[in-house]
């Protein structure tokens, strides 16, 4: 193993490893600061400027160009007794690389006789040095010289000095035989100690006689052993830790563990994902991570997610959805730019989310970083919160080959019970004799056009039943020396529920790469995932027309399946629409590591991702009666491409050193390019002359074609400092510069930063001594100020926009939105503080958490008046709001022998927000000082008059009547929060034996907009079929109820109805606790799998949205929206092998 | 050999991170100068030569026609609406929700109409566009004719605001700063910009029609100084000024090279002489009318079925404008258009008549047309009577009336003539451009009218309902904005 340190100018010392005064540093640090430890080294100052300055040399040149220079160069020569400096005069003048040592060094170089022609650099070097006291490294176009071995001591300790004995030597690596680089091996009784070398060697000198050594490394559990002097060729293998915090984290720029990170960082791991049959990875995560809130906005595979981390931090309209990082890069994580067409899918998917367009089978691990500490390093992108998925990378052990395959099938989930024909008709003829009208020409459904006794559960015919579903996946992996591949191949398919069919499917192929240079001095990591999907089910949600349809309603189906078109319309026309979506989603990932000393990492990530899609949407002449003249002239096709690319380059250098005996200082400075494009076109015809034509929209009568193309960069710079004093004491310093697109020139750029600190009171002595059943105790807390600049891009710029169509032989231009010039950063001031404790060996073990973030300067699109010309303008408000909250999480081991285990994960949120100045601006009357953000202004409502069977309000003024008039604005006087009180999660897992069971709950407590509050007509007129709940409406004074009489007066079904459902009257309180997933695994036997030649098999059965549990039965709790389709009932079987 | 180290020596290295951190600030602050998203113009270049200018005005007038009170949105179409509003227009499909509030007038600020908003959206554009204009450092070749087309534009949109909402707001620039605190200004007030606008319009504008490039077409899609004496003839119409409106109806009729009135067959075509100025519909489409009305429904519609439920045709004319018409009148026989529904054993055949103005299927067919030469000699035959003109306004009612086949005028004094006129008008120019309406209100009519239509159509009429409601969100925005009374 080379030793090579260019910079070092005085101290004698060449090798580290056996300066006893550094042996607790170093046994510490090996916990600190991931898989390489090895910088642990005692440097001053000046050695650390110097290093900085080989990092900025190194940032700007380029890492490429740094690792293959002098392989090509050759050297000619040839003397005999030569002098050292005589040879690298020769090298010199040949090559141009010059060669410095040490002072003195090469005075003990050793004459010598060559003889070579056109040999390569190295190999002369390696030649030439032999027999030198020193070796080399070539770092650019410098040659190091360094010495070979370390036998000096500087300065000896006394006890070492005592009773040396012969040293102990071996190697230490994993389970699956890979050395372990780093690890930290402590002799107790000599109290001397080393770290292993990147083949996972050690030599550790010990006193005479017996020891016990410890050997630790992150990630893994440590061990002790007794041995004596002398021991060689150890070999000690690591079992990887189980410990939570001991999981190495992902966070900006880096990894740590649980253990030592200031920070609030919640890590999910592909065990607990490929517990869950879903299509988006966020569902998968929903209830699992305190803070993060998660909807599933329709069930259709494919559709959107409304994510939100920590409450309401801007009041713009929705949430601003954290940051997600796939890889390196940022990633599209929300909503695409579909096609905006009614022909689209933007009804059924409700906007798609980017997410799933990532197979949850091929991620690793996700990380929600949420504190300041966490995210201020992202600056301005990471002000709404981080999430920073990292795919499944080569490993290092065996060739093995594992498959993977599940099917299965989905069923629709949880929908109001809606009226049959009976009941529907026996409201309608109640709502005509109410009103004092016969029946008349225009009630089909009464009047004995539709057979009174005919009954459509539409529902069923148009949601359908279930789908199918089917995955498969198969990785190949493996490694040897220094390079780890993994090759992977996933097949995807999900049907349709609703009755026209079609499949959302997708396939995708993975590789992974890492490699580097045996000294580890060098590594390269490459990383690429595409993924083709392919979606034609035809984009349109039926639950709408399933609700508006009376069901005595002529059928829609003849009995061949096809439409019945005998009365000249068909509400399911839209049947027989055509849609082909071919999505194709590339994520790839380099990185490159150069550690020219062991303290210094140079490191740079570029990732890329590419999502494009094209959308074909035909509209044939099928989807309308055959008698419909004008059918062939609406004909419609839509052909609509988009793309999205996205590029992150992020450089940076890492420095770590020990500084005041037990401390570890790390020093990381670097910065981030992003450069997005987001493009669409599009080409509509409108008219064609046969439907097989469809195919190709410009050859409609008429052709329109639409382009978009929208740029957006953003840049930061950073430095972060950290320093761990004899683990216990954590300090962590971050600052950012981040510049942006989305304001003006002056505007552009701002600084953010945080601090935080953590105490890891449980290595205190007093609790050592004294409580030894804490078995881990931290205290953190932290501060920030990040920015966020989540506005649209050139809301300060005043901008004219083409116009669609042209006038006269010349298309227009309009106003594009009024500018704001004076835009600038929001300021989001993030406290938390939080308390992680462990009992009796961690198997209790509690985290809580407090944060208060205080967000002003809010970028929000404000309402003005439409005199203006526009509803809204972009500016920085001067409302202030607060968000704080309790986070909660526990878990226990409860049961542990050994045959069966229990141990169970409970978190919480408790999230509050508070408008503490309201904006001064203009007034947006849900914004109310001193009530959350999240609530709405509503009309008191007193229920159901039961004289007059009509909906009773209070107006502002305290009159109750029952308004048949629009109350105003003014009369809204009770205020209601939408947010959830609480929300959060259960798991519990079993394992017995070879079997284990897992159940997954997740909870929410909330109000929400109910049924009856989403229904803008009341029951009454024709088609208006709502829920049973109707049954109980209102029929004769003094009846009391909650459902008001029906009418077909529009007084009654649309007035009195808008004041409802703008009252209190509309909401609900929608709490609910759903058994969210349950994974029954079989994992066969060791003996069995021997017979077999199998290194592991396991079956399982899962389940995913299995039971709600829900006062409210209106309609899904979850997405909340009876015109969605709600999320599905899934429930699958696989099988998972490695050969 | 410890010479080497020189390279790193602190002089030399305070030099590499002075040189790197300089050409990374700078490299920085490019990097984020990034392009526009590719629909998007920055204001700075939108006024820099006559080609972008004129793209700007363009959008102006091309925003008449793609959306708002003159566009194909039945939710909008001011002359739709109007006639349900009122008593042109009866409702073939009575469970259409967007149009049982208009049709059995009540309106509520639940569903306030759209007009409000649309109007002031393209009132800014005009305003950023004067802005722009006047203080464009380029040489404009063409200024005249931009700017007169936005006071024309401007002038023509305030007048539509007054006549449906009263006082109103009245904005001049387009910061937004100065316009989202407004409170309303009176409608006399808000008459005299629109005078002042049309009038600086007739000054700018040329007498020949022109293209976007200045060239002179025979295409009447931009105003040219006559659309703006036409439009200024009605605005002191409305506003009582008799002689200034005969005067500037005067001048567009004796213009008699370019304007003439056609048979009444023709009198909608393609640029045809009778058309002052006209919008077209947009380029894929065909004329509103036509879409609204007829778009290709059959004279004869299946038994069971009616216009609005089987072909999206909502409104048909009334049985009270229907009435007004006298039997031989042409107007009748070429702009009404019978359609039958068959009987059925229950129910005997119904007739529908729609409106007919527009007949082309054909997209381009026929644009739509804002003023016409018809509406001006009924302008000056009112302006005429009121000044007891009383052979004058005579002459005026008979061209019409001759035109359509019928005998001259039997009226013979002003209160004659007056009523003699309205009741023409009513027949001459239903489902245009909200003229009824607008027509019952400034005679003080409306309440007589609409007090027996309403009831007919299922409602009940309000002397407050004249003006219609403004979008409660606006007087929340602005507490200066109070909402029309009665609602």
């Amino acid at each position: 193993m080379l030793q090579v340190d260019p910079f070092k100018k005085s101290c004698k010392t060449v090798s580290p490893f056996i300066n006893p005064k550094l042996n607790e540093g170093m046994q510490n640090a090996a916990y600190c600061f991931g898989p390489l430890p090895l910088w642990l080294r005692r440097r001053n100052l000046t050695k650390t400027l110097l290093v900085m300055k080989l990092t900025m040399l190194f940032l700007t040149v380029g890492f490429l160009h740094v690792q293959a220079t002098g392989l090509s160069q050759t050297i000619t020569l040839a003397g005999k007794n030569m002098e050292m400096k005589q040879v690298f005069a020769a090298i010199k003048k040949q090559t141009g690389y010059v060669v410095f040592s040490r002072k003195g060094l090469l005075d003990e170089a050793r004459p010598v006789s060559v003889t070579v022609h056109d040999m390569t650099l190295t190999d002369f070097l390696d030649l030439i040095v032999k027999d030198q006291p020193f070796t080399y490294i070539i770092v650019e176009k410098t040659i190091s010289l360094s010495r070979k071995e370390a036998p000096v001591v500087s300065p000896p300790s006394p006890s070492f000095y005592k009773q040396k004995g012969p040293p102990v030597t071996g190697h230490i690596l994993d389970v699956a035989g890979r050395p372990l680089a780093g690890a930290s091996v402590l002799a107790k009784r000599s109290k001397t100690s080393t770290v292993s070398g990147a083949d996972g060697s050690f030599t550790l000198e010990i006193s005479e006689g017996e020891d016990v050594i410890v050997v630790s490394y992150v990630g893994y559990e440590s061990r002790e052993m007794k041995l004596t002097t002398g021991s060689s060729s150890l070999i000690i293998r690591l079992q990887q830790s189980n410990s939570q915090l001991d999981q190495v984290q992902i966070i900006g720029y880096g990894s740590t563990t649980k253990r030592l990170n200031p920070g609030d960082v919640t890590t999910i791991t592909s065990k607990d994902i490929e517990k869950s049959p879903v299509v988006n990875v966020l569902e998968a995560i929903q209830g699992k991570v305190p803070g993060l809130f998660i909807q599933q906005t329709t069930g259709q595979p494919g559709g959107a997610f409304n994510i939100r981390l920590r409450g309401s931090a801007n009041f713009s309209q929705g949430a601003i959805p954290p940051l997600v990082i796939v890889d390196g890069v940022r990633y599209p994580a929300g909503a695409l730019p579909v096609s905006g067409s009614s022909f689209g899918p933007n009804n059924f998917l409700q906007g798609g989310s980017g997410l799933n367009y990532l197979n949850p089978a091929d991620i690793e691990s996700i990380d929600i970083l949420k504190d300041a500490d966490a995210t201020a390093i992202y600056g301005s992108a990471g002000a709404y919160g981080v999430i920073i998925i990292t795919t499944k990378k080569a490993k290092a052990g065996a060739s093995s080959l594992t498959g993977n395959v599940y099917t299965g099938i989905s069923v629709n989930g949880q929908t109001a019970k809606l009226m049959n024909t009976e009941q529907y008709l026996m409201l309608r003829k109640e709502a005509l004799k109410n009103d004092g009208l016969a029946i008349g020409a225009s009630d089909p459904d009464l009047n004995g056009t539709w057979p009174q006794d005919r009954y459509n559960n539409w529902r069923k015919e148009l949601m359908g039943s279930y789908a199918q579903s089917t995955n498969a996946s198969l990785t190949y992996s493996g490694g040897a020396q220094n390079t780890n591949w993994l090759v992977s191949g996933n097949l995807r398919s999900n049907g349709n529920i609703q009755k026209h069919k079609g499949s959302f499917k997708d396939g995708s192929l993975r590789f992974s790469l890492n490699t580097g240079t045996a000294d580890e001095k060098f590594k390269f990591t490459l990383s690429g995932n595409y993924l083709a999907s392919n979606n034609n089910m035809v984009p349109w949600d039926f639950s709408n027309t399933a609700i508006l349809t009376a069901p005595n309603a002529p059928p829609i189906f003849l009995p061949d399946g096809s439409l019945d078109w005998s009365t000249g319309s068909n509400a399911a026309g839209d049947i027989n629409r055509i849609y082909k979506n071919v999505t194709g989603n590339l994520v790839a990932n380099g990185a490159l590591v150069y550690k020219p000393i062991k303290q210094l990492t140079l490191r740079t990530n570029i990732g890329y991702n590419n999502i494009s899609s094209r959308e074909l949407m035909e509209y044939p002449t099928t989807t309308k009666a055959p008698t419909y003249t004008a059918a062939a002239a609406e004909t419609h096709s839509l052909f609509h491409h988009y793309e999205v690319r996205t590029i992150t380059v992020s450089p940076y250098a890492e420095y770590n050193t020990t500084l005041w005996k037990k401390g570890v200082l790390s020093i990381k400075s670097g910065g981030e390019i992003d450069d997005k494009i987001t493009n669409w076109d599009e080409i509509e015809g409108i008219g064609f002359s046969t439907d097989a034509m469809l195919t190709d929209p410009s050859s409609g009568n008429t052709v329109k074609g639409r382009y978009s193309l929208s740029p957006f960069r953003s840049l930061g710079f950073y430095g972060i400092i950290k320093y761990v004093w004899n683990q216990k004491y954590i300090i962590d310093l971050n600052g950012r510069r981040d510049g942006s697109t989305k304001f003006g020139p002056s505007n552009r750029f701002g600084n953010f930063g945080s601090v935080a600190a953590a105490w890891i009171f449980s290595e205190e002595k007093l609790i050592k001594d004294h409580a030894r059943f804490i078995s881990f105790g931290k205290l953190r807390g932290s501060y920030g100020i990040v920015g966020g600049d989540a506005i649209g891009d050139f809301a300060y710029l005043s901008t004219w926009q083409v116009q669609g169509n042209n006038y006269d032989g010349k298309v227009g231009l309009k106003p594009n939105s009024l500018a704001n010039p004076s835009l600038q950063w929001e300021k989001n001031k993030d406290a938390e503080a939080g308390l992680e404790i462990g009992f009796l060996n961690n198997r209790i073990y509690v985290e809580a958490n407090y944060y208060s973030n205080l967000a002003s300067n809010q970028l929000i699109s404000q309402p003005v008046s439409s005199v203006t010309g526009f509803t809204s303008v972009s500016l920085n408000s001067d409302a202030v709001i607060r968000n704080n909250g309790w986070e909660m999480y526990l878990n226990t081991t409860n049961v542990k022998t050994k045959n069966f285990t229990w141990s169970s994960r409970v978190n919480g949120t408790i999230p509050h927000s508070k408008l503490l100045h309201a904006p001064s601006q203009t007034q947006n009357p849900n914004f109310v000082s001193g009530k959350p953000v999240t609530g709405i202004l509503l009309i008191k409502y007193n229920g159901v008059n039961p004289q007059t069977g009509y909906y009773n309000f209070t107006n502002a003024k305290g009159v109750a009547a029952d308004y048949s008039t629009i109350l105003p604005q003014a009369d809204k006087t009770e205020f209601i929060d939408l947010a959830p009180k609480f929300y959060g999660g259960l798991q519990n897992s079993f394992t017995y034996k070879q079997l284990s069971v897992d159940l997954s709950i997740v909870f929410t407590n909330r109000k929400g907009q109910n049924f009856l509050g989403q229904q803008t007509f009341a029951v009454g007129i024709k088609d208006a079929n709502s829920t049973t709940d109707w049954l109980r409406r209102w029929q004769n004074p003094g009846d009391q109820t909650d459902m008001p009489r029906v009418s077909t007066n529009f007084t009654n079904y649309f007035l009195r109805q808008y004041n409802f459902v703008n009252s209190t009257g509309a909401y609900s309180d929608v709490s609910y606790a759903r058994l969210q997933n349950v994974s029954i695994r079989y994992r066969f036997s060791r003996d069995w799998l021997q017979k077999a030649r199998l290194k592991d098999m396991s079956v399982y059965l899962q389940g995913q949205n299995l039971y709600t549990f829900s006062r409210y039965h209106g309609m899904d709790p979850e997405n909340l929206n009876p015109g969605v389709i709600p999320p599905l009932r899934v429930f699958t079987a696989g099988i998972n092998f490695t050969l | 050999m410890h010479c080497s180290m020189k390279i790193f020596n602190s002089r030399s290295y305070i030099f590499i991170i002075a040189t790197l951190l300089s050409a990374t600030l700078t490299g920085c602050k490019k990097y984020l100068d990034t392009a526009l998203p590719s629909n998007l113009i920055a204001t700075q270049d939108a006024f820099m030569s006559d080609n972008a200018v004129s793209a700007v005005v363009t959008g102006s007038l091309s925003s008449l026609t793609s959306d708002g009170i003159f566009s194909g949105g039945t939710g909008i179409n001011l002359a739709y609406l109007s006639g349900l509003y009122t008593d042109e227009l009866q409702l073939t499909y009575p469970a259409n929700a967007t149009f049982v509030p208009y049709y059995t007038d009540a309106l509520s600020t639940a569903g306030v109409p759209k007009a409000w908003t649309d109007m002031y959206a393209k009132i800014l554009a005009v305003n950023s566009a004067i802005d722009g204009i006047n203080s464009s450092t380029a040489t404009l070749y063409n200024k005249n004719q931009w700017l007169g087309e936005c006071y024309f534009v401007r002038g023509l949109l305030y007048f539509y605001l007054v006549n449906i909402y009263g006082d109103v707001p009245l904005t001049l620039t387009g910061d937004y700063k100065a316009n989202n605190g407004l409170s309303r200004t009176s409608t006399a007030q808000v008459y005299q910009q629109i005078i002042a606008d049309v009038q600086q319009a007739q000054t700018l504008l040329s007498y020949d029609y022109r293209d976007p490039y200045s060239q002179t077409t025979s295409v009447r899609d931009r105003p040219n100084r006559y659309a703006a004496t036409a439009l200024l003839a009605k605005v002191y119409l409305y506003t009582g000024q008799w002689n200034n409106a005969e005067v500037q109806a005067d001048s567009v009729i004796n213009n008699s090279n370019t304007y003439k009135l056609l048979t009444t067959d023709q009198a909608f075509s393609l640029n045809g002489k009778e058309t002052i100025w006209a919008l077209p519909p947009t380029t894929s489409s065909k004329e509103y009318d036509y879409l609204m009305y007829n778009n290709g429904m059959p004279a004869v519609i299946p038994s069971g079925k009616t216009p609005g439920s089987a072909y999206n045709m909502y409104a048909a004319m009334s049985n009270s404008l229907l009435g007004a018409f006298e039997s031989t009148d042409n107007r009748y026989a070429t702009w009404a258009r019978p359609v039958v529904v068959s009987p059925t054993a229950a129910n005997p055949a119904i007739t529908y008549y729609f409106p007919n103005k527009y007949t082309s299927s054909a997209i381009g067919g026929q644009n739509e047309i804002i003023l016409r030469l018809a509406e001006i000699y009924l302008i000056r035959a009112e302006a005429r009577a009121q000044q007891k003109n009383i052979s004058g306004a005579q002459a005026d009612i008979n061209v019409i009336r001759t035109r359509a086949g019928l005998p001259g005028t039997t009226a013979a004094d002003v209160t004659g003539l007056l009523s003699a006129i309205a009741k023409e008008r009513q027949v001459e120019l239903f489902t245009e451009t909200g003229n009824r309406f607008f027509d019952l209100k400034r005679t003080n009519t409306i309440d007589g009218v609409m007090n027996s239509a309403a009831p007919q159509k299922g409602g009940t009429w309000s002397s407050f309902m004249q003006l219609w409601p403004i979008p409660p969100g606006d007087i929340i925005q602005d507490p200066n904005i109070a909402q029309n009374t009665g609602y």
